[in-house]
């Protein structure tokens, strides 16, 4: 016993000189970081999550990127004043972690020393990413994060090429409002309460009172509860339109309790989620007739001259590669590679980049309005929008015939919308 | 600044997060190492300093430093709350409260329109690094002193041992015991609150889901488990051990996430094997091939 005391007091000791030298080292001033050495290709960091809760959608933006690199690299890589510079993506997972997020950055920037960066998943991640980004005056792009409080930051390294959600949960709205008849005249939103929902719910209501349909209903639920009271509370105002504001796994529970209550609207209004295959798979033919958004679709007539030259093009190259059919979200993370190619292409800039070279890049990105596989890029200098991409039209989505068929909003639609939609007892 | 000798920022934004969570192992050693009693929660007062820190410099626009002292006040006083009921009773009761107590808390600050919802908060961007491994390191200093002052010099250290070993007997003994394990379990909740504000000015984003989520009570939990259990060292040979462990394997292996596997092995081998923790091995006393009766000493300590 006695010998255990004395060997905590050692301890105590040991701290306490430990402590002391870590202090006393730290009084010391730290050498800044040198240029990067030469090299000719560009040096990508990549943080995205490639585990944790979010690795299944961290995996979605890799696939994008990959795409990316991979076909500039089978190309000899980006042309440079008539030279070819190959890239390397360096990936750091971000474990779905604001925190990890930011040490990632931290470790691509200063160890790796990339010459810029394309951004996570998600935009929780972002916003702890966007501050080191900005620290370091790395360029970074976002193909997947949108969230409007990144945007509303005003961050100057940080670009998006998907439109915020609040923008593209209109498009079904609108679609609704001006190209079916009768006009829907009231409409009931049920959003579950994670940020990306939230922000499409509240979506919804601002399209509806914009384009002047009632809203006779709204309520914001917490993820994973039992829907059924909030989709009977619902119905009981029997609204010609029901709009979901999720992810696809509640949408399908919600569409679900919807045909258990008998609830017939007159249209299903989903975003994003109904995009997904486990949409269609979890509600089989139920999902008939649900409308959607979605940024972008491989149907679209986009022609194009950068890397890929149409829509199709792109999902056949993509299927070929990776077995699966890209949606929106690989799209949007090839463009933001495509985005940083004509960029640099446009500013000259060999690697490494110099801060002046990184500089002119987000000034070149700033000024960028191309015509891709994914429709157009511009990013926004203005308003709450900063720096995602205001180019793009989002568009109206419906299943018809097991199939997703872009509806609108007016010219965008390569089929008319089916509308109202029949009760469940006459499908 | 001062910034240590030689050290890169990624390397000084790692040793931040080492110290950091070593304050946190610590401040969940107090109640579940010294005290013996479980807290399932103690992530609720990580977030709650965040969340006060983030609302007080958000929406009143308080300095960053006087936001401290008021997400502790707040966290002791919640702390106080749920331990006056249930520090009564013995066993599992008080890890089932505190475990709801940290889900409420979440619940809570995804409904509340000040603490942003689900949507989350920004705080002020101040990306000084340096800053915050000063401020961080001064608080585990801080944290770990309290901790030897009152644990292991003072009587108050005594009568939680005595607690853990035998309630009945402390009682007897004239230890006021409820008294004490509330006390305890207040001052635990202290470093807990300090830390999440620090965290929350450093990374300038928080979120229900990563400053209330049960991730950050599982990390306190399992690095004291993993460096030594109701040990003054413990929580920092676990907390230095496993955040080291983990960035490293991160960015040695960062293209595949094998590494989780790896430390989540790592982790049931120390569990099962080595009921002091690595502060056993430090202290040359046992690696026991025998987990069944170390699994039972394990909860018998933790009164389950």
């Amino acid at each position: 016993m006695r010998e255990d005391c004395l060997s905590r007091l050692n301890w105590g000791r040991g701290l306490f000189l430990i402590l002391l030298v870590v202090s006393l080292l730290s009084l010391t001033v730290s050498p800044t970081t040198g240029a990067a050495p030469a090299r000719d290709f560009f040096k990508v960091g990549v943080v995205t999550s490639l585990s944790g809760e979010l690795a299944f959608g961290g995996n979605v933006t890799k696939r994008g990127y990959d795409m990316w690199a991979d076909t500039v690299n089978q190309l000899g890589g980006i042309e440079i004043a008539g030279k070819r510079y190959r890239v390397q993506l360096i990936y750091a997972d971000d474990q779905s972690t604001p925190a990890t997020a930011a040490v990632a950055g931290e470790r691509l920037i200063t160890q790796e020393q990339v010459d810029f960066i394309l951004g996570p998943y998600a935009s929780g991640t972002t916003l702890a990413l966007a501050p080191i980004t900005e620290k370091y005056k790395v360029p970074h792009i976002t193909g997947s994060a949108e969230s409007p409080l990144i945007w509303q930051r005003k961050f100057k390294y940080t670009f998006g090429t998907i439109p915020p959600v609040s923008i593209n949960a209109q498009a079904p709205i609108q679609t609704l409002a001006q190209d079916v008849s009768p006009k829907p005249q009231t409409i009931a939103i049920l959003g579950i309460d994670d940020p990306f929902s939230k922000f499409a719910a509240e979506a919804f209501r601002t399209a509806a009172q914009k384009f002047g349909i009632k809203v006779v209903r709204y309520e914001i639920v917490p993820e994973g509860s039992d829907y059924t009271p909030a989709v009977s509370a619902a119905k009981a105002q029997n609204p010609d339109i029901f709009a979901i504001g999720s992810h696809e796994k509640a949408a399908i529970e919600m569409i679900k309790a919807a045909k258990e209550l008998k609830f017939n609207p007159k249209a299903f209004v989903q975003h994003y989620g109904m995009t997904t295959p486990d949409f269609r798979k979890g509600l089989g033919k139920d999902a008939e007739y649900v409308f959607g958004a979605s940024v972008w679709t491989a149907n679209l007539n986009y022609k194009a001259t950068i890397l890929f030259t149409t829509p199709k093009e792109y999902a056949e190259k993509f299927k070929a590669k990776f077995g699966t059919e890209p949606d929106y979200t690989e799209a949007a993370s090839t463009a933001a590679g495509i985005a940083f190619q004509e960029a640099l292409r446009q500013i000259k800039a060999t690697p490494p980049l110099d801060q002046a070279e990184k500089d002119a890049l987000v000034a070149a990105l700033e000024k960028l309005n191309i015509m891709t596989f994914y429709g157009p890029v511009k990013f926004a200098t203005s308003g709450d929008y900063y720096h995602s991409n205001a180019g793009l039209q989002p568009i109206a989505l419906q299943y018809q015939g097991g199939k997703l068929v872009e509806v609108g909003p007016g010219k965008l639609a390569l089929a008319k919308p089916r509308y109202p939609t029949p009760p469940w007892d006459r499908r | 600044m001062a910034v240590p000798l030689f050290v890169s920022s990624f390397w000084l934004r790692i040793a931040t997060e080492v110290l950091m969570w070593a304050g946190l192992a610590q401040s969940w050693n107090i109640i579940g190492g010294y005290t013996g009693y479980l807290s399932f929660g103690h992530g609720a007062f990580f977030g709650i300093g965040a969340y006060t820190t983030a609302i007080l410099m958000v929406h009143a626009g308080w300095p960053f430093w006087p936001t401290l002292p008021v997400g502790a006040v707040l966290s002791v006083l919640c702390a106080a709350t749920i331990g006056i009921p249930t520090l009564r009773l013995r066993g599992a009761y008080f890890a089932i409260a505190t475990w709801a107590f940290g889900e409420a808390v979440r619940q809570v600050a995804t409904v509340l329109e000040i603490t942003g919802g689900a949507f989350g908060m920004q705080l002020p961007p101040f990306l000084n690094l340096p800053f915050f491994y000063e401020a961080i390191l001064i608080a585990t200093i801080l944290t770990y002193l309290l901790a030897y002052l009152l644990l292991e010099r003072s009587m108050f250290g005594y009568k939680l041992r005595a607690i853990r070993e035998n309630e009945i007997a402390a009682e007897t003994a004239g230890v006021d015991t409820v008294v004490t394990k509330i006390e305890a379990f207040a001052l635990s909740a202290i470093p807990a609150a300090i830390f999440g504000g620090l965290y929350a000015y450093l990374i300038t984003y928080i979120h229900p889901d990563s400053v209330l989520g049960p991730a950050i009570t599982d990390l306190m939990v399992v690095m004291v488990l993993f460096g030594g259990v109701g040990t003054l060292w413990g929580p920092l040979v676990g907390a230095t051990a496993i955040q080291l462990v983990n960035r490293l394997l991160w960015f040695l292996r960062g293209e595949s996430t094998l590494y989780l596997v790896y430390a989540g092995v790592a982790i049931c081998l120390v569990v099962l094997f080595m009921p002091d923790g690595l502060m056993g091995l430090v202290e040359r006393r046992r690696v026991l091939f025998r987990p069944r009766e170390n699994l039972k000493a394990l909860l018998r300590q933790f009164k389950l």
